[in-house]
């Protein structure tokens, strides 16, 4: 053997080995502790005063400074809770206080709710909820605008529904934060191959301790009695009246209308930590609250029962679930036959929202070559179930891999099928929910704008279309699929690339005002305040 | 080794770093938060609206992660080791026989050469305080074609909109040649001047005089210098079609891949005719 070029290769392989083991690791570590070097928490979230900023406007300040919970309508707070690589919060109160052993970052978020329930004037603050994805997390950068790019990007998501979309309210964000990278962006090849780990990582973190803070967010964002005497918030009528204790919130009574709008988002693996975080907490709220609620009179003059959901919209954007990982919940719903139609204009709105871009390849081609492998492996030991070759018979009970169907709009038509045996368990499991389009709830097609069209959402004037959002230069219309068996609460859609361009470019004007669509409005500014829509099952 | 398999390893090997050499066109953010109501900063190839963009510049801590990336770290590993595989095959140099040994050697030499190219265009660029990052026709801030930024003293004035010139492949072809050979100069709205690209010749050069100490002494001829600076620049020659077409490429992928795509079309249409009645 040549000698110089054996030394050649062992010098490489040394090479890579060393920095490999030195410098490609991201630690498993909190960034937002507030104990040491870590900054706050709740942090405030500035604004720049001019774009593009300067070398010589070196602004905003660097570390961000801590939330100034006292006012809230001036700028948004960002709160951040930090879970490790098992799903377990990372900080805990010590002591022998009452609060003693909960996580602290938990019960500064919760306050933080509180306060912008008492500091908005209607009582209706925005509180949005985020969970990133593959190789993100809490980080912050040693100068300004070196944070995480989905830190600064939910912070600039805060600041435009601030002072645009939710103007008049006080806006805040959670930011839940996983270890979603493990390896160091200077090692882009390795950086590639964590993704098998991290989807594990993503699916232990969506657990119990995740569970728990989403529902303690959840109540804490829904629980009366919180506006007091003095704060801004009651001026609003409804919330005086729900302070007082004259509504409950439980079974068949009517959700307070002086409660936040709390939307939950995940992205990308993010994504899977919330569908594994809330599913099996939803189906049990939902069957406990409907227990409840059809021993009500009210229930028994109306044969429904309501439901108050967990959260105002759960938002799915760019998921890299497995659409294994939602078909569960959408045959619970399919088959509990429940319909979200909160207005008197009888129309169905969402309260999951699964939305993809056609452009996105990490979930559509490159999910696909994850799984491939995990897949070979299932279909080795029978874990898939195939679809049957032929329907089985109407009315009998059947072990053939079937979907549950409902559709509202089709509850009367006699030839309306239940259920649908057209997908194998395989399907489901290479590819995501959105990027199927047997699941899809709902399509949008893309249309020059007329000119001069108002930009914005506009509802569709029969049922066939749900609404029309005029952004930019073209038209979108969302209309419901053809043909679909999910006409659930769980919608499924796929958008354009001028929509959503890729993978991870989310945070958006274009976006912002899409989702507009499927997000319960704000009340205007002054004006009266309507009831919080609520979810509803029939008896039997 | 036939020339259509030289072609076809050589093309390999710079798939395998194409990505690398394509860095995203966003710069990150330089600031925290990032929206402007009236015009927003839109970065060449960024998406417009993007609330998260506040500079365009090609910053320090972006130039030291492409540095340290195509001449240090696995991408600069992966693509010695993919190259040198070819090298083997085709028995190039002559002189290193196809063993192990010669297997290190043609990695080694590889290896050196990324590392002399990219210091090379580290330094350079810093010096020019260029944006080496390629960009197709359209988003090219330059070019006649699509909505173009228009910027004085690093202030948006506005966007000037043009519409789709006469024999774009044609032009677009040409601006991949061009951009093969010149680079933005790098400021905050993105709308540097084209300056020839000085990092690049040097860092060709030096990747091909990186070879000499590898190479036997019958190839360190200035003609074989210029062989391996001709592939050198071949690679970038490629990463800069790969940006110009590459979105055709995914395109065609995508259509190749996904059953889903017939159906998916045929949907909107039948959606696009319910909308019409």
């Amino acid at each position: 053997m040549n000698q110089t070029g054996a030394n050649g290769v062992i010098y490489t392989l040394l090479a890579a080995l060393v920095f490999a083991v030195c410098g490609c690791q991201i630690p498993n570590r909190t960034y937002r502790s507030g104990i040491g070097t870590d900054t706050a928490p709740v942090i405030s979230v500035t604004t720049p005063e001019k774009l593009p900023l300067s070398k010589s406007n070196p602004w905003p300040a660097h570390p961000e400074a801590p939330c100034d919970k006292e006012h809230l309508s001036a700028q948004p707070c960002l709160a951040f809770l930090e879970f490790d690589d098992f799903g377990e919060p990372w900080q805990r109160t010590g002591g022998t206080k009452s609060n003693a052993g909960r996580p602290t970052q938990l019960d500064d978020a919760v306050q933080l709710i509180v306060k912008a329930k008492q500091q908005d004037p209607f009582g209706e603050p925005l509180i949005l909820t985020f969970i990133h994805g593959w190789k993100h997390n809490a980080s912050q950068g040693n100068r300004s605008g070196a944070d995480d790019d989905n830190v600064i990007g939910v912070e600039s998501m805060l600041n435009r529904l601030h002072d645009v979309e939710w103007k008049g309210h006080v806006v805040i964000g959670i930011y839940i934060a996983w270890r979603g990278g493990l390896i160091s962006p200077y090692w882009p090849v390795s950086q590639q191959f964590t993704y098998w780990n991290r989807e594990a990582t993503a699916a232990r973190v969506g657990n119990a301790s995740l569970t728990d803070a989403l529902i303690e967010i959840s109540d804490a964002a829904k629980r009366v009695g919180d506006c007091k005497e003095g704060s801004p918030c009651y001026q609003s009528i409804p919330c005086v009246k729900s302070s007082a204790g004259t509504q409950d919130l439980g079974g068949q009574g009517a959700s307070t209308a002086c409660s936040p709008i709390f939307l939950l988002i995940g992205h990308s693996f993010g994504a899977l930590v919330l569908e594994r975080a809330l599913s099996q907490a939803i189906v049990t709220r939902m069957e406990a609250e409907w227990n409840t609620g059809r021993l009500s009179e009210a229930s028994q003059s109306t044969r429904t029962v309501n439901i108050v959901p967990l959260a105002s919209l759960v938002i799915y954007v760019n998921s890299a679930a497995a659409a294994t990982e939602s078909k569960q919940v959408m045959d619970y719903l399919a088959s509990s036959e429940y319909k979200y139609q909160p207005h008197p204009d009888g129309k169905d709105q969402p309260l999951f929202l699964s939305i993809t871009s056609e452009a996105d390849l990490a979930t559509g081609l490159l999910l696909k070559v994850g799984h491939a492998l995990p897949w070979l492996g299932y279909k080795w030991n029978g874990s898939l179930r195939a679809k049957p070759s032929a329907s089985p018979v109407d009315g009998k009970p059947t072990t053939s891999y079937a979907r549950a169907c409902f559709d509202p709009s089709k509850e009367k038509t006699s030839d309306y099928q239940r259920v649908r045996y057209d997908l194998s368990e395989g399907d489901y499991y290479m590819t995501t929910t959105a990027h199927k389009e047997a699941l899809w709830s709902h399509t949008v097609t893309q249309q020059p704008a007329p000119p001069n069209a108002t930009q914005g959402c506009a509802a569709g004037l029969g049922d066939d279309i749900y609404k029309t959002c005029t952004i930019d230069d073209y038209a979108y219309v969302i209309a419901p699929a053809a043909n679909r068996c999910n006409g659930t609460p769980y919608w499924v859609l796929q958008v354009q690339k001028e929509l959503i361009p890729d993978h991870t470019t989310i945070f958006t004007e274009k976006l912002i005002a899409f989702l507009k669509a499927f997000i319960p409005a704000p009340p205007p500014e002054g004006g009266p305040v309507v009831d919080r829509p609520q979810l509803t099952r029939p008896l039997e | 080794m036939s020339a259509p398999a030289l072609a076809l390893f050589w093309a390999f090997g710079s798939l395998a770093f194409l990505h690398g050499q394509a860095v995203p066109m966003i710069a990150p953010h330089d600031y925290s938060l990032a929206y402007k109501q009236a015009v927003m900063l839109t970065c060449p190839g960024g998406f417009p609206s993007d609330l998260t963009i506040t500079n365009c510049d090609f910053t320090a801590k972006l130039r030291v992660q492409q540095w340290v990336t195509v001449s240090f770290t696995d991408e600069a590993i992966l693509g010695a080791v993919v190259y040198g595989a070819g090298a083997q095959i085709i028995k190039s140099p002559g002189e290193w026989g196809r063993t192990w040994g010669g297997y290190g050697d043609r990695i080694g030499v590889r290896y050196t050469q990324a590392v002399a190219r990219g210091t090379a265009e580290f330094i350079v660029g810093g010096l020019m305080h260029d944006d080496p990052r390629h960009l197709s026709y359209k988003n090219d801030p330059h070019t006649h074609y699509g909505p173009k930024l228009v910027c004085s003293d690093g202030e948006i004035i506005g966007i000037r909109p043009y519409p789709t010139p006469r024999q774009i492949i044609w032009k677009r072809i040409g601006h991949a040649f061009v951009d093969s050979v010149t680079v933005l100069k790098s400021n905050s709205c993105g709308t540097g001047a084209r300056l020839p690209s000085f990092d690049r010749y040097v860092g060709i050069a030096a990747s091909a005089y990186g070879g000499y100490a590898w190479y036997p002494g019958p190839e360190n001829t200035l003609p074989d210098a210029a062989d391996r600076a001709a592939m050198s620049y071949g690679s970038t020659l490629l990463g800069s079609f790969y940006t110009e077409f590459s979105p055709e490429l995914f395109k065609g992928l995508t259509w190749i891949l996904s059953p889903n795509k017939k159906p998916h079309q045929t949907q909107q249409q039948s959606a696009a005719a319910s909308v019409k009645e």
